[in-house]
């Protein structure tokens, strides 16, 4: 217990500074929200329209101390204050908005990606050479090392374009009212999900299935392992309890980091899909200066991150009793 | 029978079918949901507040309409919320008579005091004068129910474009509202053809038809023929014009690279752009405060040593044409001064002569004095100049490397910068650039884009320069045009002004126009008909289009085709 609760103190500190940070990083970008929201007109705008939005936008353009008291009262009520491209409506509409397809594309697409990785690795290590490891490994492993954008485009060309047997963008039906009680709405979703989710999975399991390999090809080595081989045990039982226990702690850690890292969403698949996401929604809160929107998405994933490692030093507690 | 009787008959039986011909020509198809993309769209937010900066796509002008839309191409005015404008005869003031029998979308009359509300309510917020009204508008008079008086702080003989922009807001709902600034207007009340919001969320955004329009065709039909709009968001352009080959959308505003080979091979039938060069003219600005760039020799020199045809062929994909050294694009084709282009003429202006180019350089002191193969300036200072451009914009930066190429061969030390567009625009606002490419502005009259590119006082005084003042030009004379222009309404004397002000431009040199900019617009005849053609190019065809309000003038005409397109849900 005395390692968890030295593990909280360090988070709550890592915490503070990335609060700090998340105000600081933005604002040290040069261009101000203002003048690039007049910018986007292009010149088809009235110039003297600065100086309504200036009277509009004085939040962002305040002394550097106001804005970060304001940011610090804001953050303790919970209120991320309006997005500045999207304003008048509330940072936490914007993303509530992207967030629930964030979570359900990239979460479910990293569970499955660690789950079917992790098990093939432990495959391939247990039976060298075979099949699995011979072909399996290698062909995935150079799937992963595709340019990622040019990828994705070609599966929406060929699967989605050409032969058509699935959606080529949006994440269900759009001539359909979302509604998740009505099983058409549900059924679309799903029809949707699933080239993204395969672009992601094909393109992500080929490094956990390399990392659980080799973990397990060292833990093989170990003596424990000959000892339980030759005590007899079955083969499954050494292979997943014995080695697999053993060979996963590493990975575990990488695991938990992906899972925070989820909420950032999947930009490249967002774009070509046109699923919605936070990653497009945080390029653009980037290009446009949208301070705000910026704050809370970055707030969000260190939060998720230091989440998600928290429990993995929990698994870790749990898995090894060297940690106890 | 007699011949005479005969004759008669056939007259009436002509003149009958002539009629029964043109009233089935008249049935025109009604229903339908024409499907909508602009490119790259963001997520939609529900924000249908007309004055706010970023407003839902299609609240302004087709929610909510102007009082006259000014079309863009041919400057015509079509009256929507007003009937006829009339100056003062001191141009002080400019009454508006109003259109009768016009309701909002619940029901209500629009009359006067909603015009007269309006503009008190931006008196009150400036936050909402997104038109720039309170620069030159005292105050506002209610005459009678339907006729308003504008009450000018100066004479200003554009007002009636910029009044004729400004959407009156329904008097009965918004002056309950605590803050018209922060106000997201979600249920929106409005005189437009399009005011139903049926969907508006992270795919999707639908609008559909207002039962209370006013419009009417010529045959007394109601308007729109359309139910509803419906566009999605494609998060990037290669979505969206994959979309567009496939059939998927109806009214396109996206930039399609190769397009005769895509989109139009895809189906040649039905599938059309015209891209009308009638945008600002995409220019090359120098900072001309700084020397060498300060020296007109040295910019005539680099208007002369780019490869105009090549800028437009190969960076712009051939789709616009080379600018003219007025910079005036096609949007102002009758202002343009043959004085002045014959001026430019003389001095070799915006024709691609590398020869020349260097023998000015040559001329004016420019020569390569420390010999490591690039020119120098006069006093012996290495010149070296990264030319910028927003890093992405891959039509932009294909231009700018050919601009690069064209000056190294007369011997300019130049080369390509792309910082990302947030940094750029700060760079070309605060003057820390030598060169770098930029829009600029166009309007129904040169006095937008003189404006936007010449006009001083839209530098601050901190040094900030707004519009598209980034070359920092600063000259009485051309202020001075500007200032002109505005104070009368004789055309005769606004020509000669705006002769002289293009006699200035060419001579000066204030920064050099590469070429108009094209407008994206693509459509699908398949489903819906009755868009701007390149033959009956009646208006701007862009879906974005929001700024003349040309959208609504399409809007208004389009309809679906056959039973299938007008029954879609």
């Amino acid at each position: 217990m005395r390692f968890l609760a030295r593990r909280l103190v360090f988070y709550l500190v890592a915490l503070l500074v990335a609060i700090v940070l998340n105000f600081l990083i933005p604002r040290l970008m040069v261009g101000d929200p203002v003048q690039l929201i007049i910018a986007r007109f292009q010149g088809r705008i009235e110039p003297s329209a600065v100086d309504a939005i200036k009277a509009t936008f004085g939040f962002v353009q305040g002394p550097l101390h106001e804005q970060f008291f304001t940011y610090l009262s804001n953050l303790l009520q919970g209120n991320f204050g309006p997005s500045v491209m999207n304003y008048p409506v509330q940072v936490s509409q914007v993303l509530g908005a992207s967030i629930g397809w964030t979570l359900r594309l990239v979460g479910t697409a990293t569970i499955l990606s660690f789950l079917i990785g992790t098990l093939l690795g432990i495959v391939a290590a247990w039976r060298r050479g075979s099949f699995v490891d011979g072909y399996v490994l290698p062909f995935l492993s150079v799937l992963g090392a595709f340019p990622y954008f040019w990828f994705a485009l070609m599966v929406v060309y060929v699967f989605a374009f050409n032969l058509r047997w699935f959606p080529m963008s949006h994440a269900s039906d759009i001539s359909l009212r979302p509604d998740w009680t009505s099983w058409p709405y549900v059924s679309s979703v799903i029809e949707h999900a699933v080239l993204p989710l395969m672009t992601i999975l094909i393109t992500s399991v080929g490094g956990w299935m390399l990392g659980m390999r080799n973990n397990m090809i060292g833990v093989l080595s170990q003596d424990y392992i000959v000892m339980a081989q030759a005590k007899g045990l079955a083969e499954r039982r050494v292979m997943l309890t014995y080695a697999a226990r053993n060979a996963i702690l590493p990975a575990l850690t990488g695991f938990a980091m992906s899972l925070g890292f989820v909420i950032g969403g999947a930009l490249v698949i967002e774009i070509v899909f046109s699923y919605p996401g936070v990653g497009f929604t945080l390029l653009q809160a980037v290009g446009a200066r949208d301070y705000p929107l910026m704050q809370a998405i970055f707030l969000l994933i260190t939060l998720a991150v230091l989440v998600a490692n928290f429990l993995a030093d929990v698994a870790y507690v749990l898995l090894d009793p060297r940690a106890r | 029978m007699s011949r005479k009787l005969l004759l008669v008959l056939v007259v009436l039986s002509v003149l009958l079918l002539g009629i029964s011909v043109t009233s089935a020509q008249m049935e025109i198809p009604r229903g339908g949901t024409v499907i909508v993309s602009e490119g790259q769209q963001a997520p939609f937010q529900a924000v249908f507040n007309p004055y706010n900066p970023n407003p839902t796509r299609w609240t302004r002008m087709s929610m909510f309409e102007p009082l006259i839309v000014f079309n863009p191409v041919g400057g015509e005015p079509n009256y929507f919320l007003a009937t006829s404008y009339t100056y003062g005869d001191d141009l002080l003031s400019l009454t508006f008579t109003l259109r009768e029998g016009v309701l909002w979308s619940d029901g209500e009359a629009f009359n006067a005091d909603d015009v007269v509300f309006t503009f008190n309510l931006i008196q009150q917020f400036p936050g909402l004068d997104w038109h720039g009204l309170l620069a030159f508008v005292d105050s506002v008079t209610k005459v009678d129910d339907y006729t308003v008086t504008f009450n000018l702080s100066r004479v200003y003989t554009l007002a009636h474009i910029i009044l004729g922009r400004f959407w009156p807001l329904p008097e009965h709902q918004w002056s309950t509202v605590a803050d018209p600034v922060t106000f997201a207007n979600e249920t929106p009340i409005a005189t437009g053809p399009l005011t139903n919001v049926t969907a508006v969320n992270e795919q999707v955004l639908e609008i559909c038809r207002n039962a209370n329009y006013w419009g009417r065709d010529e045959a007394g039909n109601q308007l729109p023929y359309i139910d509803c709009m419906r566009q999605p968001v494609f998060l990037g352009n290669d979505p969206a014009n994959l979309a567009a080959v496939n059939g998927e959308v109806d009214w396109i505003g996206n930039f399609m690279p190769d397009i005769d080979n895509t989109f139009v091979a895809a189906d040649p039938e039905n599938h059309h752009y015209f891209f009308w060069p009638g945008g600002g003219t995409v220019q090359l600005y120098v900072n001309t405060t700084k020397a060498p760039y300060s020296d007109v020799q040295f910019r005539r020199a680099l208007s002369m040593a780019i490869d105009y045809q090549s800028v437009v062929d190969i960076g712009m994909y051939g789709y616009t044409i080379p600018a003219n050294p007025t910079g005036l694009g096609p949007i102002n084709e009758g202002w343009i001064s043959q004085a002045a282009l014959d001026a430019a003429a003389s001095m070799g202006l915006g024709v691609f002569d590398s020869a020349a180019a260097a023998a000015v350089l040559d001329e004016a002191g420019y020569v390569d004095a420390d010999g490591d193969g690039w020119r120098d300036q006069p006093d012996g200072t290495p010149i070296v100049f990264p030319v910028q451009v927003v890093n992405g914009w891959t039509d932009w930066v294909t231009s700018v490397q050919i601009v690069v190429e064209s000056f190294q061969a007369i011997g300019l030390n130049a080369s390509v910068d792309t910082p990302e567009f947030g940094q750029w625009l700060n760079n070309l606002q605060t003057g820390t650039f030598d060169v770098s490419i930029g829009w600029s502005a166009s309007g129904l009259t040169p006095w937008d884009f003189y404006r936007a590119v010449l006009d001083s006082t839209l530098i601050t005084a901190e040094g900030v320069a707004n519009g598209s003042t980034w070359g920092r030009w600063v000259s009485e004379e051309t202020d001075g045009y500007l200032t002109a222009f505005v104070a009368t309404a004789d055309e005769a004397t606004q020509r000669e002004i705006m002769n002289n002000m293009q006699m200035a431009y060419v001579t000066n040199i204030p920064a050099i126009p590469l070429f108009p900019g094209p407008t994206w617009y693509e459509w699908n005849d398949s489903r819906f008909t009755g868009f701007p053609t390149e033959d009956n190019y009646y208006t701007q065809g862009s879906p974005w289009e929001e700024t003349f309000g040309a959208r609504l003038l399409v809007l208004l005409r389009i309809h679906c085709v056959d039973d299938t397109s007008c029954g879609q849900g």
